[in-house]
């Protein structure tokens, strides 16, 4: 066992940890169990504790969190919310740098449902080949299914967006009211984030050891 | 192996209770040594640990990282007086419900 597949392993069970939903206190805990079990026996984290996708859905069982598949993290209300703002606020703010006057039509407001719709694939791709460890060849294809609807999801969304039509027209605003909704909506996006990180910190529990990740 | 296992899996907590009930205080690595040690071989520490962290959870043992000589901390586990409770309960009932699988396997065998 090398420093380098343990931390790999740590890596690895730590996202599949957190796709369960597990609670950050929790994680660090399980983190540090498995590094101290692994330096006083120096058996491989594998061997003793499984797969990290296997040892987190023991994990999750036991203490009774999400438990059921990490694809539900995915779905989850404030992720989709994350993303919403994202889109939303890059959209506007990529008008009002073209435009002097910003329109949205039913169009570009179906572009940007389908768009996020279609970005949930990517990531539940992304997923499976972080947590799906039984082969490196099954991780690899899921990388690069997830790769390439990352690619095509965009242009997907554009071709909703045109079939959709421009007509008809819902809002026209002035440059600077869509620079200002962008602001908000980035700056919405950015606050979430940071409220959830540090509600949801992974501290090591382990006396004299700094840590968090 | 596998079979023993799975019967291990069926009395795993109260063998925890058990085995903490004699020393008092154990660790993770300690306690799988024990296990094996004490006739019961097979436990993964991916078993036991989730396995330590919910009787934890249920208040019926107590944890506790300290830190290690030299190396990491080491998480102990400490029974409490619930613990030992629900081992006064449910143990006798183990016992009892083995003793009959053994005498049902006994006469099979020698019938």
């Amino acid at each position: 066992m090398t420093a380098e597949s343990s931390e790999k392993y740590r890596n690895e069970l730590m996202f599949a940890l957190r796709m369960r939903e597990v609670p950050g206190d929790r994680v660090g805990d399980v983190l540090a169990e498995v590094e101290s079990y692994v330096a006083e026996t120096g058996q491989a984290p594998v061997e003793a504790f499984g797969t990290p996708g296997e040892y987190a859905a023991r994990v999750a069982e036991e203490f009774g969190a999400v438990g059921g598949s990490p694809r539900r993290a995915v779905l989850r209300p404030g992720v989709l919310l994350v993303a919403a703002l994202a889109l939303c606020g890059a959209e506007l703010a990529t008008s009002a740098a073209t435009t002097s006057e910003v329109t949205l039509t039913t169009g570009s407001l179906v572009g940007i449902v389908a768009l996020l719709a279609l970005l949930v694939v990517p990531l539940l791709l992304a997923m499976r080949a972080a947590t799906e460890l039984h082969g490196v060849g099954r991780r690899v294809w899921f990388g690069l299914g997830a790769l390439a609807t990352l690619v095509l999801a965009p242009f997907v969304a554009n071709w909703i967006e045109r079939a959709v039509g421009a007509e008809p027209v819902l809002v026209t605003m002035p440059r600077w009211i869509a620079f200002a909704l962008a602001a908000v909506f980035l700056l919405g996006m950015v606050a979430l984030l940071v409220r959830t990180i540090r509600g949801n910190r992974i501290v090591d529990p382990r006396p004299g050891v700094v840590g968090g990740s | 192996m596998e079979r023993q296992t799975q019967w291990l899996r069926g009395v795993l907590d109260l063998a925890v209770l058990a085995l903490l009930a004699e020393s008092g205080e154990d660790y993770g690595y300690t306690l799988v040594r024990r296990l094996d040690e004490a006739g019961l071989p097979g436990m993964k520490p991916g078993t036991l640990y989730p396995l330590l962290n919910r009787l934890d959870s249920e208040g019926l043992v107590r944890s506790e990282w300290r830190a290690g000589s030299g190396g990491p901390g080491r998480k102990f586990f400490l029974l409490t007086e619930q613990g030992r409770a629900v081992l006064a309960e449910h143990g006798p009932q183990w016992t009892e419900f083995a003793k009959n699988a053994t005498a049902v396997l006994e006469r099979g065998m020698s019938s």
